[in-house]
């Protein structure tokens, strides 16, 4: 297993979620790369964390009901829908695993919001989350810190990128952020749609995994 | 014109680069079952499994380029075309040859790169430029920014994100994960324990078989979805749009969920269900419709 392959897998290693053989294979792996071990352990402990984080664990108590309500009106399909409570904890891994990627791949930068770099005034997500539930808030407030320090990277990295290729990426950006509005204008229509708000936080996770691929691509050069 | 003028002239009017590209042929020993690594950040990678414990490589370095072809002794052999500026601006065209059952890693840039023959793993990553892989593949990991991706007759774990490309799976099986920002995702041919779709605002279309305990997993946020399935399938399908439409040939009509809202939602069953289809969009359309025998 190389360490792209962990790092395909080190959320759900963590999270208990491989089978045995591929858990297996994942922690002979960590035995002999101490780097990989690190990252585990980054990962663990920031876990550890936003679990010991009141609004990290669940939401209100005044609000769990409606959300546990319209996640049992789905019981039938259990596989398909889940609680916000992953949702949440999954962004968090996301910055902090990325806070070690980009430690590992440029040195170590201060995650902060950083503007667009081509994005049109219109295109600029509304002020605030999109979303009222408190965990999910949470959720996009890690993604979007993690998406801003990716282009922060990014732009550090436009020597590598020819013109065209950052047009492209950043067309691409602009996609997903028109996305992005979209869903937050439906959410107004209905806030408390559980399809609607997962489909935010989904989008959002995906600029992300865009912005990472570009970037882990460029650090190759 | 004479054959031998002919060449002349082609020579006389070869652009600089040609002349300067050199030719490599070198070969290697290799673990019929190792790891083929290889790194080419500009130009072309074509590997190819063969029934040899050897890797072999062809084709042509660019100026300020070197083809470094390294075994470490034990079951990685690693090809890299080597530069001491910046790799981008040498263009190599590579053809490797691999132990069929090797598992091989490619890394490139601008580059495009074609595998075929290969029954291990394989794991490609480009930024321009397309990626195909043919065969019948154990494990396949395939990631282009600006490209296409087509798959066809990988069986196992397939996974296939593409931004800007499209990502077109042909006749595979076994468990899918596929994304794209931008493309048109589809899967023509095959059958599948586990798919799980991803899409922006490209369109997607699904033209295969589910097993019969298979979940079928379709998100997008304005991308149309297209399912063509079978009379006869069996499942429990979801679907819902938030405002497009949606359309159906296998079972009842949509309806909304709430006269506040456009959203419309579809539950419903064929045949003895089992295996669970799941479609979800903001404002593309879905339409389901029956496949053709």
């Amino acid at each position: 297993m190389t360490c792209h392959e962990l790092d395909e897998r080190l959320d759900d290693f963590v999270d208990g979620r491989l089978g045995d053989r591929e858990s297996t294979q994942v922690q002979a792996h960590l035995a002999s790369c101490a780097s990989c071990r690190e990252r585990a352990q980054q990962l663990r402990r920031l876990l550890a964390h936003a679990a010991a984080l009141p609004r990290g664990v669940a939401p209100p108590q005044d609000l769990w009901p409606g959300i546990r309500e319209r996640i049992e009106r789905r019981s039938a399909w259990a596989g398909f829908w889940v609680s916000w409570q992953p949702i949440a904890l999954a962004a968090a891994a996301v910055v902090a695993a990325l806070a070690a990627f980009l430690w590992n791949g440029s040195g170590p930068i201060a995650v902060r919001t950083v503007a667009m770099p081509s994005a049109t005034p219109s295109l600029r997500p509304a002020a605030g989350t999109g979303t009222s539930d408190p965990v999910l808030a949470e959720a996009v407030r890690n993604y979007e810190q993690a998406a801003s320090a990716l282009l922060e990277t990014l732009q550090r990295r436009r020597a590598v990128l020819s013109a065209e290729d950052l047009a492209r990426v950043e067309a691409n950006i602009q996609v997903i952020d028109r996305a992005l509005v979209e869903v937050r204008e439906a959410l107004v229509k209905d806030p408390e749609s559980p399809e609607l708000n997962r489909m935010l936080v989904a989008t959002h996770k995906k600029k992300v995994d865009v912005l990472r691929r570009v970037v882990h691509l460029t650090t190759a050069l | 014109m004479k054959p031998r003028a002919l060449v002349l002239a082609a020579l006389v009017s070869a652009p600089a680069w040609l002349a300067a590209q050199t030719t490599v042929d070198q070969k290697h020993p290799a673990a019929p079952d190792g790891i083929v690594s290889i790194e080419n950040m500009s130009g072309s990678v074509k590997v190819t499994g063969w029934d040899k414990a050897e890797v072999h490589v062809k084709g042509t370095v660019g100026n300020g380029g070197e083809l470094s072809l390294t075994g470490g002794g034990g079951k990685r052999t690693h090809v890299e075309i080597e530069s001491d500026h910046n790799p981008m601006g040498v263009k190599s065209d590579l053809e490797v040859f691999v132990p069929q059952a090797s598992s091989v890693e490619i890394e490139g840039f601008n580059a495009t790169i074609s595998v075929a023959g290969v029954t291990g793993a394989v794991t490609a990553e480009t930024v321009n430029g397309s990626i195909t892989q043919s065969g019948a593949s154990k494990q396949v990991e395939l990631q282009s920014v600006n490209g296409d991706i087509q798959v066809a007759k990988a069986s196992g774990r397939i996974q296939a994100e593409a931004v800007n490309g499209s990502v077109v799976l042909r006749d595979a099986s076994g468990d899918v994960e596929a994304s794209t920002v931008n493309g048109k995702l589809q899967v023509i041919g095959g059958s599948f324990e586990r798919v799980q779709i991803e899409a922006v605002a490209g369109p997607v279309r699904f033209e295969a078989a589910l097993a019969s305990r298979g979940t079928l997993s379709i998100e997008t946020v304005s991308g149309p979805v297209e399912l063509l399935l079978p009379a006869s399938v069996s499942a429990d399908f979801q679907l819902s749009s938030f405002s497009g439409r949606i359309t159906n040939e296998l079972g009842p009509a949509a309806e909304k969920r709430s006269k506040w809202t456009p959203q419309t939602e579809l539950s419903f069953s064929t045949g003895s269900g089992g295996a669970r289809i799941s479609v979800e969009t903001l404002s593309g359309a879905i339409d389901i419709r029956k496949r053709l025998p």
